[in-house]
């Protein structure tokens, strides 16, 4: 009995192998979904005011606060955790859907809102990054962002790199798959990436600022 | 029963796999962001005061550069004992704004003599000069000096028949209650992005307060000028 369950278990454990291990033919499955709750920092009355659940469609809502100069922080920073899943090729892509940006030189622009993807990193063992390529413009942490004497940064990138029709810029891409079993909301299959956007507080112009970002997650 | 185990095990890995939970060309989802900048308008020291012209005196209190105002002067002796030709005071202010502001003054206190030969506000001149942006985000092309008030006090003309001078504008052209009133405005922010304590984002003017040495009545006088920017 028992050396006929073995037999069962030698003889499937390839099958299930091959189901782990080989893409599937009619299957394409991209999926980008929030990895967990965002997080802002440096903020003057600001918040997450809508989170997006971990493994649930990216729907957050962040309100910087004051970024003027009342606000003595360095930067405000916001991290939004993303999880990607994928069985082929797959392009990670931005666009400013929507703005709503004063028009006078003095006003926040998109330019004064930097953008970057760090920590680019495996779930678990269902999932592989050495397929990916960031589009190097957007590996640096605006919140790091060098600053010249009059405390005014330099990002890499900034909202005004990006289109305004989804699905945008290219930032992050892979030659293939980069989990197995993509079509299970497991930990170990997901690959991690925090999107992060920056704000100095500085003399802007006195106002209100508002944008949407659309990430989208598209075969190639 | 225990033999099937594997087979169902296998079968529904293989349902997972080729039965995704989500298939499609692309898919999306949004960040709304949102923030504000609350109005701000500050003014501080521009650095160091400085007295000239004076007899005895001096600035006895000042106020380092980008500090609260709040210098201390003492003209010293402004009688005919003093032969130069003005006592000046120089006061450098250092102003930042992202709203529309005014630079504003008014004498909040102040003790002179009541007799017609005392030293009243009406001999001590006021006004400002040297306005500059301090850098390239600053911006002055929208701020006027009120009328009156963009004249040197330290080099206002004196009658020669007599030695007195004729200022345009005095302390006694200032409101007696803050903010009191408007020396300088200006229709748009005067910091254009920078950091708060930026110099790159600062308006540079200086104000000037003067006072000829006369044949005042001998005594004393103090006042208080109050120094305010706001929003209008």
């Amino acid at each position: 009995m028992t050396r006929a369950r073995h037999n069962w278990i030698r003889a499937a454990l390839p099958f299930v192998a091959a189901l782990l291990l080989a893409p599937a033919a009619s299957a394409q499955i991209f999926r980008v979904t929030s990895a967990g709750n965002a997080t802002l920092t440096g903020d003057s009355g600001g918040g997450v005011t809508v989170q997006s659940a971990s493994n649930a469609a990216l729907a957050t809502v962040v309100n910087f606060g004051d970024v003027g100069p009342a606000n003595p922080s360095n930067f405000v920073c916001f991290t939004q955790p993303l999880a990607l899943r994928s069985d082929v090729a797959i392009s990670l892509r931005l666009a400013v859907t929507a703005e709503a940006f004063a028009a006078p030189a003095g006003a926040l622009k998109k330019s004064d809102i930097g953008l970057g993807l760090i920590n680019l990193r495996t779930g678990g063992g269902l999932a592989t990054i050495a397929n990916i390529t960031m589009t190097p413009a957007f590996t640096a942490d605006p919140c790091a962002a060098p600053k010249n004497a009059d405390g005014i940064p330099t990002y890499s990138a900034t909202l005004a790199t990006l289109p305004t029709a989804a699905p945008g810029t290219a930032v992050l891409q892979s030659t293939g798959a980069i989990s197995f079993l993509p079509g299970l909301n497991l930990g170990a299959n997901r690959v991690l990436v925090d999107l992060r956007m920056a704000i100095a507080p500085q003399f802007y112009n006195a106002g209100n600022f508002s944008a949407t970002v659309t990430v989208t997650i598209t075969n190639p | 029963m225990k033999k099937c185990i594997p087979v169902r095990l296998s079968a529904a890995l293989a349902l997972l796999w080729l039965c995704p939970a989500g298939a499609a060309a692309q898919q999306a989802g949004t960040m709304t962001l949102s923030g504000a900048v609350t109005p701000v308008v500050r003014l501080t020291s521009g650095g160091n005061a400085t007295l000239s012209g004076n007899l005895g005196g001096g600035v006895t209190t000042q106020s380092a550069a980008g500090a609260t105002l709040a210098t201390v002067v003492n003209f010293g002796d402004v009688g005919p004992g003093n032969t130069n030709p003005f006592v000046c005071f120089t006061q450098p202010l250092f102003l930042r704004s992202n709203v529309q502001a005014s630079l504003r003054a008014a004498v909040t206190a102040a003790t002179f003599g009541a007799g017609p030969a005392d030293v009243n506000r009406s001999d001590i001149g006021i006004g400002l000069s040297n306005l500059t942006a301090g850098g390239p985000n600053a911006d002055i092309s929208n701020t006027v000096i009120a009328p009156g008030f963009g004249a040197d006090p330290c080099a206002a003309p004196i009658a020669p028949a007599t030695g007195i001078p004729t200022y345009s504008r005095t302390l006694n052209d200032l409101a007696t209650a803050a903010p009191g009133t408007t020396l300088m405005n200006t229709t748009t922010a005067w910091s254009v992005r920078g950091a708060a304590n930026a110099a790159g984002n600062r308006v540079l003017v200086d104000l000037r307060l003067a006072i000829v040495p006369q044949a005042y009545t001998a005594g004393n006088f103090s006042a208080t000028i109050t120094v305010t920017v706001t929003s209008p």
